[in-house]
């Protein structure tokens, strides 16, 4: 389970997260939805502890990030594609994660099965890969501990339909084997097909929340959702928030 | 859990390219060309008017130590290397996502670097030895001018020693220099300049002989560089005793640093 408690971030003059609170339970995909800027990738590095919030708090499987003894085993994560260094192979760059969080090596094999990585393209450096491929090297790397909770920051960013359709089924496996699944996309209609329960942020705010089922029968789809609860928070002013369950 | 993330600050290292080349190529190089400086010395030596003089100060004892300063770019290229391979392809995020203990990076890396330089100042101390004082038999009259028939070797040594400590301790600046500044460019150039620069610095200020490069050198080549009358070169202890400081400050600069810094946080927020 991610707990998320009034968090707040600022970039300089900008409000990157404004008082945002919200919970992904374990057996559930709960999607982070907003367009770019929103501050979806904002708030999912403060949850990891990568960035620093200003206020509030987040406990990931009951703990802050950092205070997990062998974090890689509780949660996973998928940031910024593959998060390998470009000169790198990819089965070097999951051996040196797996040494760090004292993961056997055997398992490296195992998560880049599990991805669907073409075996030709393990022994090849990063940088010739295609954005698909970097974005399951990524979630590779998140599988690696095998943990319970898992948070990806735009998975479908370069993906062809078919990988599109892998990673639905992907991520619908992961939560019904119980793990708390949190991904955070622009997709909104990607997201209705796959998530339980939305989030939807515009300007670093959360403009609605609730089931998916919820918000679909109620709108139409997700896509309209956030705009009527957008049209409605700008109406209200600065201190809005929808909130449909 | 330190030796984990120290195993796999090893692997990242041993799996990048790029730190591979910089630790080989500079030995191959310099295994070529240090027999050709070191021939060009001793044939000096051996010309020389004097017992082994060739300019005040400067005699078999102290012929070879400084060559390894003009090398002292390779420990100053693999401290770089190191820290600022993180700034590519995102990898200090997976790097603060294995390991959140930030200061435990920052130790891991700053062992691995200090390993890595003995190991490769080592090897380049021998080198030394080898191609300069194997060569220095007797000369026209000169007689026998090697520090091993001489009986210099152990003090010899001990420059070589420092020589190393002096590789080891600049590469620790340099490697925390990487961690503290977010860019892979920046600290190459800063470190390049203070090296090039050096003269020239001291001849602005005499404060500048604390900086780190210019220190270092009177660790063990004390006729190198400018030696201001009114500011007498450092003994080599206390040139030490500068660039352990400065190795040890930076890397405490860099933890406090990192374990502040928003990883994510330089970027314009995307989504």
């Amino acid at each position: 389970m991610i707990e998320v408690e009034r968090v707040s971030k600022r970039h300089g003059s900008v409000t990157s997260v404004d008082n945002v609170s919200f919970v992904a339970r374990s057996g559930e995909v709960t999607g982070l939805l907003g367009p770019n800027g929103a501050g979806k990738s904002s708030l999912m590095r403060i949850i990891c502890d990568l960035d620093h919030a200003d206020s509030g708090t987040v406990r990931v499987a009951g703990r802050r990030y950092r205070d997990h003894p062998e974090p890689v085993r509780v949660i996973g994560v998928q940031f910024e594609g593959s998060g390998a260094h470009p000169s790198r192979r990819a089965v070097d760059h999951l051996r040196w994660v797996a040494a760090a969080a004292g993961i056997p090596r055997s398992r490296v094999d195992e998560v880049l099965h599990l991805v669907d990585l073409p075996r030709a393209a393990w022994r090849r450096r990063v940088h010739t890969y295609s954005l698909g491929m970097h974005q399951r090297l990524g979630i590779a790397t998140a599988l690696l501990g095998n943990p319970e909770v898992l948070i990806f920051d735009e998975p479908a960013n370069g993906l062809d339909p078919v990988g599109i359709r892998w990673l639905r089924g992907f991520l619908r496996g992961l939560a019904d084997e119980g793990r708390t699944v949190l991904l955070s996309s622009h997709l909104m209609s990607e997201t209705e097909l796959v998530a339980d329960g939305v989030v939807l942020m515009d300007r670093g705010r959360t403009i609605a929340e609730g089931t998916t089922t919820s918000l679909v029968s109620a709108y139409g789809s997700l896509e309209q959702a956030f705009f009527a609860h957008l049209a409605a928070d700008c109406q209200r002013g600065d201190d809005a928030r929808g909130t449909v369950r | 859990m330190f030796w984990r993330t120290l195993h796999s600050e090893a692997l990242k290292a041993a799996t990048q390219p790029a730190v591979a080349r910089i630790v080989v190529a500079p030995l191959i190089v310099c295994a070529a060309l240090t027999p050709i400086a070191a021939s060009q010395v001793n044939a000096s030596l051996h010309g020389a008017p004097g017992a082994g003089q060739l300019i005040p100060g400067t005699n078999a004892t102290n012929v070879g130590p400084e060559i390894m300063g003009l090398w002292g770019f390779v420990p100053v290229v693999v401290g770089v290397l190191l820290a600022s391979s993180e700034h590519h392809g995102g990898q200090w995020t997976t790097t603060v996502l294995t390991t959140p203990r930030r200061g435990q990076v920052v130790a891991a890396k700053a062992v691995l670097c200090a390993a890595l330089n003995l190991t490769l100042a080592t090897i380049y101390a021998a080198l030394v030895v080898i191609d300069y004082q194997t060569d220095l038999g007797p000369g026209d009259g000169l007689g026998e001018l090697s520090v091993f028939a001489t009986g210099r070797a152990p003090a010899y040594l001990g420059v070589l020693a420092m020589a190393v400590l002096y590789w080891v301790l600049i590469g620790l600046v340099s490697l925390a220099l990487a961690i503290a500044l977010p860019s892979p460019v920046a600290p190459m150039v800063l470190m390049v300049l203070l090296a090039v620069t050096a003269d020239a610095l001291m001849l602005i200020n005499p404060v500048f002989r604390f900086v780190p490069t210019i220190a270092g050198m009177q660790m063990f080549a004390p006729d190198q560089g400018i030696v201001l009358p009114e500011h007498p070169a450092f003994a080599p202890l206390t040139a030490t005793l500068v660039v352990a400081g400065w190795a040890l400050g930076m890397t405490v600069l860099a933890w406090a640093l990192l374990t502040r810094r928003d990883i994510g946080g330089r970027r314009a927020p995307t989504g």
